[in-house]
């Protein structure tokens, strides 16, 4: 019987303990560091810090944190210089720049052309998420030590973007010889990695890089992420001051205005159904041009923006900033039922057909409210939901006709790469068309103002082909106390970069 | 003693052996691939080969799984797919945390739950109405709504205590202890509402003896009656159901590290459920099963050493 007791007063006792323990706690809870650091909530950290292997989106901030890159870009979305500070494009296959000068790693290691090899040699031979933007680099020349000359297998003009996302992220070559990268950046980046203040998929701190080009631009001393998987999580965290900044989402915006936390919101997931089965093999009504439009011109754009998911309604997939953006087509296929049933009819589907259109949970809603308005039309939809994991591997196994999607529109080169031409990931059916091919390549060899007008005509054809059907450009939210100055969207960009950020006073 | 220990441990091979093929086959049905969460869906289908072939997954399942188990006997559960981290290094990491909101979790159910049920006692009808109140919260309210809900007033609103995170014992003393009161406080609810109506239904029962009423004849006090003889007999069945609370509260502490961002088991095991981290989901199967044996086998020794009655 004395056990019973001794059990529940040791019990007591140390319940005791850690309540006394918390209540006397020689400061206030983990809330923000002080005026010189910076606590910011983000969705998660790189799982790798191989730069050949780094994400982007969701990890701007992590990756900027540890590394430099090559390029940066300004709030317009326009190039500017970060590692190298000239580029261009000798001939449309080849492509130099010029390097900064006295730029050493934190390692020590000197950043020079040599470097810059190391690295992209390094990412080529490296399975990452973006290897694909590299695969036409055939060779790379060093005549001297600031210089590094691109020789390319096909023209492609969108290297600057390449070089100012994850593959231009410059990591000292001695490090990425010594087999450590992956569990430890070290690269010329505004900051290091202070392992002994980290906890893995908790918190990262970083200390500012005192040898940073750019050091005196950086306003924070100390910059730590916390890793918050949940964005309510981290809207909770800034109203309670235990953050800075964070992401934020549509969901707690108003709440987070009324409150007293800047909200930065701005457009950049685009949301999309992918007409896979243009030739119609499994849903041979797909495989008609006039099917696709009525299924386009069937789609509430406007209501859904308003409704399911706040942005810009669109029918284009190339948006605004990117070189294939033309105002003159937004609105191009407008929400008409009647013209929907015309061309059904037309094309010999006055009764409609049914269709399975593949999703994930995160994006049924709009699946959902397309599938109302087409079956105003007679086009039946089965939603075929799966969990994002499978949902990514089943789009490549192809036996989906239609596939909604969720995309950031970048570069119309990439994303036509990516999208629409024969050896397109996305292109799943393989579909080939020799207008879209040639427009492709075309404009990849010409130069910037040529190459507008030559994916704006890509883009118009696109829209006439309706090989997909873009439904709204959705917003992405950032949320700042009044503490923090400098946060801006980088346009063409998920999140807002780290360079501006700076204390309010 | 030691015999009740060697059968259960002789018993927990074959179980952990079946645990483990189980795991494998469901973890490797399930549709999705790992190099695609890997690469991201943009790659091409010769990187997601290559990628598949340098992880070792196109070989055949029964090759991987024979590589794993042999593995596992040497106490080596792989490298995660994402991270290439050691499956143990991840789990070592994590673990603490999750066992700590769990052990605070059962310590907290059984002070507070018992002091309730004790209350709900004594306290005649009123008591006793006080008591359901309770334990039909503890079942009726999900503890990572209660969470959300202890965030909103404690954190936002007063401000006395931190919404996320963890802050690890050696950093902080204190600001550790802050860390863990609300995603405490949010598991424990439900284990309170059942610690309070057992020892309620145990008080009861102790209180009708025969020798309660001896006492009280002999002129021994109320408090002692009530302290001293009834409280030591109604606590046997509550203290062994500790096993049971932890491994109840273990399980929603895999939530609760969701809604306060807590780097535990529960974030890494979600993480690797969601990116297809086949090692990682395989391993923290493994240790839970592992540590729910240990559990088991702990309380049945706990009674064994309470209750005369088991041991002859």
């Amino acid at each position: 019987m004395k056990k019973v007791t001794s059990v529940t007063g040791a019990a007591v006792l140390a319940t005791a303990a850690v309540l006394a323990l918390g209540a006397c706690s020689s400061g206030s809870h983990p809330a923000s560091g002080g005026p010189h650091t910076l606590t910011v909530g983000v969705l998660g950290v790189p799982q790798s810090w191989d730069p050949a292997a780094l994400g982007w989106g969701v990890y701007i901030e992590p990756v900027q944190a540890a590394y430099d890159s090559l390029i940066h870009r300004d709030a317009k979305g326009a190039f500017v210089p970060g590692l190298a500070t000239e580029w261009s494009y000798t001939t449309p296959t080849e492509f130099t720049m010029k390097l900064r000068s006295g730029v050493t790693f934190t390692d020590g290691t000197a950043f020079n052309a040599a470097a810059v090899k190391a690295n992209l040699e390094h990412d080529k031979a490296t399975p990452g998420p973006y290897t694909a933007r590299i695969a036409t680099i055939s060779s790379i020349d060093t005549p001297s030590d600031d210089t590094v000359v691109l020789h390319l297998s096909q023209p492609n003009p969108s290297l600057p973007l390449t070089f100012a996302e994850s593959l231009g992220m410059m990591a000292s070559p001695a490090a990425l010889a010594g087999g450590d990268i992956a569990q430890t950046p070290v690269g010329a980046g505004p900051y290091t990695l202070d392992p002994s203040k980290t906890v893995a998929n908790d918190h990262y701190t970083f200390v500012k890089n005192a040898q940073y080009w750019d050091a005196q631009n950086i306003g924070y001393d100390t910059l730590v992420l916390r890793v918050i998987q949940d964005p309510n999580a981290i809207f909770s965290a800034i109203r309670s001051g235990q953050l800075d900044m964070g992401i934020g989402s549509a969901t707690t915006a108003d709440s987070a205005k009324s409150g007293g936390i800047n909200v930065l919101s701005y457009e950049s997931t685009l949301y999309d159904l992918q007409l896979l089965d243009r030739d119609g093999k499994i849903v041979p009504a797909l495989g008609q041009q006039k099917v696709r439009q009525a299924l386009n011109y069937a789609i509430d754009r406007t209501g859904i923006a308003g409704s399911v998911m706040k942005g810009r309604a669109t029918d284009q997939m190339f948006g605004p900033g990117t070189d294939g953006y033309d105002a003159s087509l937004d609105n191009y296929y407008t929400f008409d039922i009647a013209k929907a049933k015309q061309l059904l009819a037309e094309a010999g589907y006055a009764n409609g057909f049914n269709v399975t259109v593949l999703s994930t949970p995160s994006i049924d809603a709009m699946v959902q409210a397309v599938a109302a308005t087409w079956a105003q039309i007679g086009v039946n939809v089965t939603i075929d939901s799966k969990a994002a994991a499978d949902y990514a591997a089943a789009k490549l196994t192809g036996g989906d006709p239609i596939v909604m999607n969720a995309n950031t529109p970048t570069d119309s080169y990439l994303d036509a790469q990516l999208w629409l031409v024969d050896t397109a990931s996305q292109n799943i059916f393989k579909t080939h068309d020799d207008q879209i091919q040639s427009l492709w390549l075309q404009g990849a060899s010409q130069n910037q103002t040529d190459r507008n007008a030559t994916y704006r005509q890509l883009s118009q054809l696109t829209i006439e082909k309706a090989w997909f059907a873009p439904i709204v450009q959705g917003l992405n939210y950032w949320y700042s106390r009044g503490t923090v100055t400098g946060v801006e969207q980088t346009v063409g960009e998920a999140f807002p970069y780290i360079y501006t950020w700076k204390p309010a006073n | 003693m030691l015999k009740l220990i060697g059968r259960r441990l002789l018993i927990a091979i074959p179980m952990l052996l079946v645990i483990a093929t189980l795991t494998f086959l469901l973890v490797n049905l399930i549709p999705g691939d790992p190099v695609v969460s890997i690469l991201g869906p943009d790659a091409t289908p010769a990187q997601y080969a290559a990628l598949r072939h340098t992880l070792g997954l196109d070989r055949p399942l029964l090759v991987q799984y024979g590589d794993w188990l042999g593995h596992a006997f040497h106490g080596d559960l792989g490298a995660s797919l994402q991270t290439h981290r050691p499956v143990v290094e991840s789990i070592t990491q994590s673990l603490p945390v999750t066992m700590l909101i769990a052990v605070f979790g059962v310590l907290a159910s059984l002070v507070i739950g018992v002091a309730l049920g004790l209350a709900s006692t004594l306290g005649g009808r009123i008591g006793g109405r006080i008591a359901q109140v309770v334990s039909v919260l503890g079942v009726a309210l999900p503890n990572f709504w209660l969470g959300v809900l202890l965030v909103l007033v404690f954190a936002v609103e007063l401000a006395w205590l931190p919404a996320t995170g963890y802050v690890p014992f050696v950093e902080d003393p204190g600001l550790w202890a802050q860390s863990l009161v609300l995603p405490v406080a949010a598991v424990s609810l439900a284990g309170v509402a059942a610690v309070s109506r057992q020892t309620r239904a145990a008080m009861n029962e102790a209180l009708a003896k025969d020798y309660v009423r001896t006492l009280l004849a002999s002129g021994t006090p109320r408090p002692v009656i009530i302290f001293k003889h009834a409280l030591r007999n109604a606590s046997i069945p509550v203290v062994t159901n500790v096993g049971f609370q932890f491994i109840g509260i273990f399980g929603g502490a895999f939530i609760i590290e969701q809604v306060f961002a807590l780097p535990g088991l529960g974030q890494l095991t979600i993480s690797a459920i969601g990116t297809h981290d086949i090692p990682v989901v395989q391993g923290v199967v493994l240790v839970t099963a592992a540590l729910v044996i240990v559990v088991n086998l702990m309380v049945d020794v706990l009674y064994y050493l309470l209750n005369p009655k088991v041991r002859h």
